[in-house]
């Protein structure tokens, strides 16, 4: 505030303070900036245990569940694509895949009678989730293969888990769904 | 600008500035993303799926599990000796049940959506992710999340 000349009072807002709360709330934002916008997820639904308990093929509406994204135990298998992944056993490396890798990996189209490796030979990883990828399209151009299992041994590393579920579902597969491990086997 | 006797003095023009800083609080304002310390562990690397779904918040409530490369639960739940299956099951049936009931302290009436987000490290073994869901299974759990990367880095 200051005087004119002509004895008037000149009025003018003091915006310090506000310069410094405006700066001082932008130092904080730019802190705690986060973006996590390359964080996703995968749904899933589990059975609860009761409803396991009454599971029965003939009963419609055990299969109602609440995402079709799920870890469900029943899932009609005659419409069913399995894919299966073998890991490296610790201590026993094949190649230069080591423990915890995928071994092979195993398809079963809906209409196979048994579970084929994808790609035959000593290949790498990567062109073995490729060829899982040819497989896998050239399957899911009919329209009854919707569904597809992934069956992970348990001492499998969840990357690769996570790899063959990308494949699976940019091969156009929309119903992923996941197999518990087989228990471990006990020592004799 | 104001003048000082004989001499002509010069205010600099702060309005540009001031726009530019309240725009930029405006936009930090609008995508900050506060993330509560008991959700994640700095420890975990999530594993990359780029086909896996963007993160939506359609659940009422979630109970965030971070699972380390040994197969350990980790972050705040590190403080409980949650090294069996059946401690696991006791205590996340607790949780579910805290969980429901803050559900209806908020109003929320009929069941509780709860999800629980698994934020599982890439090098952890797919058994011990499983058995993780199992016991969210046997606790009543129903829907479960697997957070990833949708981008490597």
């Amino acid at each position: 505030m200051g005087h004119t000349e002509e004895g008037g009072v000149n009025l003018a807002v003091i915006i310090t303070p506000f310069l410094d709360m405006a700066f001082q709330l932008l130092a904080f934002f730019i802190m705690t900036y986060n973006p996590s916008a390359l964080e996703g997820h995968i749904n899933g639904a589990l059975v609860p245990p009761s409803k396991v308990a009454t599971v029965n093929k003939n009963d419609k509406n055990v299969k109602e569940d609440p995402d079709p994204l799920t870890s469900v135990d029943d899932i009609d298998l005659t419409e069913t694509t399995i894919v299966t992944v073998k890991s490296v056993l610790a201590g026993q490396p094949e190649g230069d895949r080591v423990d915890g890798e995928p071994s092979r990996i195993l398809l079963k189209r809906v209409e196979d009678t048994a579970a084929t490796r994808v790609v035959d030979g000593n290949v790498s990883l990567k062109e073995e989730l490729k060829g899982l990828e040819r497989k896998l399209k050239e399957g899911a151009k009919g329209a009854v293969k919707a569904n597809i299992r992934i069956e992970g041994d348990g001492e499998l590393k969840h990357q690769f888990v996570m790899q063959v579920y990308d494949v699976c579902k940019g091969a156009g597969y929309q119903n992923v769904s996941f197999v518990a491990p087989a228990a471990k086997p006990r020592n004799p | 600008m104001s003048a000082s006797a004989g001499a002509e003095g010069s205010d600099p023009n702060l309005t540009p500035l001031l726009d530019l800083v309240l725009q930029l609080i405006m936009f930090f304002m609008i995508t900050v993303n506060f993330v509560r310390v008991d959700q994640f562990a700095d420890e975990i690397i999530l594993p990359v799926a780029q086909n896996a779904t963007p993160l939506d918040n359609t659940a009422e409530e979630f109970l965030f599990l971070n699972l380390n490369f040994k197969g350990d639960l980790v972050g705040t739940l590190s403080n409980y000796a949650l090294d069996t299956p059946g401690k696991m099951k006791v205590f996340l049936t607790r949780e579910r049940v805290e969980l429901e009931r803050a559900s209806r302290d908020k109003g929320n009436k009929g069941p509780t959506k709860i999800v629980i987000v698994l934020r599982a490290d890439q090098n952890c073994r797919y058994r011990d992710v499983w058995s993780v869901l199992d016991s969210c299974k046997q606790a009543g759990f129903v829907h479960w999340q697997l957070r990833v990367m949708t981008k490597a880095g």
